[in-house]
């Protein structure tokens, strides 16, 4: 009897009931999406930096605490002071150290058939083009890499519907397509997106000065402590630009672990923001429950008090708004449950137990908060009062 | 010797206005005995409903003791009375207050819920016998006053109470239907039922064997109706 009382009283008033639980829906869905999709997508994405990147290091003149942020510096100009000819010989004996390659990036004016853009374009040493081939195979075209050819991201030749051999303007001057990389995610040197030619290419075509080291890649063994390497490489290139204290250095050492912990706390931090944004939404929906509770309460004022009078006990009339919390809140959760379980047959899904735990102690809060409140105003009703006729 | 079903002793109550004290009922005494169908006719205002709460455990006295089935009702916590009232007392409104989201027979059976007996059986049998044998599936909006009043009557007697209040049984209803379910009542008292009604209109109050007002907030016998 009091299941089939719970459900006459939630249906009591459908639109208002279908709005809380919409309102829960919303929330939940919100919420749970934030969590298992960002971790899904944070365990791919360091994945793949950590699979693809594992055993190469990119040094850049610029000061980057942020490895998104590596675009922004190249097209704002930071670069203060390049790198000398001098400074690759004595990094490449560094033990571990397997090669180094000249390389450098900047922005230029790509016309294609599709469209006209400005993209960040790559150049690297003839030699040091394989290290490419260690992170994506070819889709289509060939390995070889010569002067006037171009290798693009799978990502950017499905935008805009480029083809290996295919002639586009870099700069104004034609550069044929020479390959494209199958789509491998995110990695050191955002491959998908990226188009890459020789240095000697890029420092002609962008008018960058030839006697010049822009950047440095750096490809050694994995069996080498990666750590050591680069406090090497920090020795090297502060003796040679005369930096005593580390704290003024005026280049960045780009390599995997370090980028994946970055981008570790980067996400970290905006999954706390999204869910800060989820947590007031979920707030929004309990104080919803407990003001339709409220209301319910109150015009069901009378029922309560007769209730009471025929026997129920406070045991009783908290059980029923539990009951109504409950309903409500399995009714809410059931369909963004069936929404996240269908979505992540498409998009990676993760809940780690600390998640679920936090999830499941998230729920109970609310629910005791949602079921206090309402049931204490249900419990203090005197029935004499409430019953008076004059 | 015919056993006492509930007993006034020395009942008070009264209200604090700041400093004044209201007193509502002072020095009120009963012995109801089992069978017997007693009337309290007061106006309005009079305290007669406050007594009839006070009967029925939904307010406390001030002074007092309110003896129910041999129990001191006085003390006892707010779960213990829940059970009385369960178990022991019927209570029938002037506004019926049925539950309007559950049939007539889902009303009816509802005190099941917090007695604990589950004789379906009977509670289907006393709706027959009330005249109710059709409406089992109403809804009470499906309902007319008399049979609403009937269906909380039976609603009030499915848990076979010690004793039943009715506080204005026939104020919402029809002369026509406020004869039926008076009629009703004198049937239950036949049938051995103990029965507590309170009304404003003497005429309805002479239903019952004894009648009694409220005379200087006290209780009394009214013998010369």
């Amino acid at each position: 009897m009091i299941y089939k009382l719970i459900i006459r009283f939630i249906t009591y008033n459908k639109l208002r009931s279908f709005l809380v639980i919409l309102s829960i829906f919303i929330s939940s869905l919100f919420f749970l999406s934030i969590l298992g999709f960002g971790n899904a997508q944070k365990e791919q994405l360091i994945s793949n930096l950590n699979r693809l990147s594992s055993n190469i290091m990119i040094i850049v003149p610029v000061v980057i605490d942020n490895p998104f942020l590596i675009q922004r510096a190249a097209r704002t100009g930071l670069i203060i002071e390049t790198f000398k000819e001098s400074d690759l010989k004595s990094i490449y004996e560094i033990p571990g150290v397997l090669d180094v390659y000249k390389g450098a990036a900047t922005f230029l004016k790509i016309s294609t058939k599709k469209a006209d853009f400005t993209l960040q374009v790559t150049g690297i040493e003839k030699k040091g083009v394989d290290i490419l081939y260690d992170i994506s195979e070819l889709d289509k075209g060939k390995t070889d890499l010569n002067y006037g050819e171009i290798l693009i991201g799978g990502a950017l030749a499905d935008r805009y519907e480029l083809r290996a051999g295919d002639i586009i303007k870099i700069n104004n001057r034609p550069f044929k397509i020479a390959g494209i990389f199958k789509k491998v995610g995110q990695n050191l040197f955002n491959l998908d997106n990226a188009i890459f030619m020789l240095v000697e290419d890029l420092i002609k075509v962008a008018g960058l000065d030839e006697k010049r080291v822009y950047s440095i890649i750096i490809k050694f063994d994995n069996s080498f402590d990666e750590k050591m390497i680069i406090e090497s490489i920090h020795e090297i290139l502060d003796k040679s630009r005369k930096i005593n204290d580390p704290n003024k250095r005026n280049y960045s050492i780009l390599a995997a672990s370090s980028i994946s912990q970055q981008i570790d706390v980067l996400i970290d931090g905006l999954k706390i923001f999204f869910l800060l944004i989820a947590s007031i939404s979920i707030v929004v929906s309990i104080i919803n429950l407990i003001n339709n509770l409220y209301i319910f309460v109150s015009e069901k004022y009378k029922q309560f008090a007769t209730l009471k009078v025929i026997g129920a006990d406070r045991n009783f009339i908290t059980f029923l708004i539990f009951g109504m919390v409950a309903l409500f809140v399995l009714l809410g959760l059931l369909p963004s449950f069936i929404i996240i379980a269908i979505l992540s047959n498409y998009l990676e899904y993760k809940l780690y137990p600390s998640d679920i735990l936090i999830s499941i102690i998230l729920l109970g809060i609310s629910i005791l908060i949602s079921v206090y409140f309402p049931s204490r105003y249900a419990n203090n009703i005197e029935p004499a009062e409430a019953l008076r006729n004059e | 010797m015919e056993k006492i079903v509930l007993e006034l002793i020395s009942i008070g109550k009264f209200y604090k206005d700041g400093e004044n004290i209201l007193w509502i009922l002072k020095n009120v005494n009963l012995k109801i005995y089992k069978g017997t169908f007693i009337s309290i006719v007061a106006p309005s205002g009079s305290g007669k409903s406050t007594l009839l709460n006070i009967m029925a455990t939904l307010d406390r006295p001030s002074e007092g003791k309110v003896i129910i089935d041999n129990e001191d009702t006085s003390k006892l916590d707010d779960v213990r009375l829940s059970k009385i009232r369960a178990t022991k007392i019927g209570f029938v409104f002037q506004q019926f207050n049925l539950i309007p989201e559950l049939t007539a027979y889902e009303n009816v059976i509802l005190p099941f819920v917090f007695s604990g007996n589950t004789d379906e059986e009977y509670a289907k049998n006393l709706m027959i016998r009330l005249g109710l044998g059709e409406r089992l599936r109403f809804y009470p909006s499906q309902l007319s006053g008399g049979q609403k009043q009937r269906v909380a009557i039976a609603r009030a007697l499915v848990n076979r109470p010690k004793i039943l209040f009715a506080d204005e049984p026939t104020g919402n209803l029809d002369p026509d239907s406020a004869k039926e379910v008076l009629n009703v009542f004198r049937e239950l008292n036949r049938d051995g039922n103990t029965i507590v009604l309170v009304t404003h209109d003497y005429n309805i109050a002479k239903t019952a064997q004894k009648i009694y007002t409220i005379k200087n907030k006290t209780l009394v016998e009214v013998d010369d109706i």
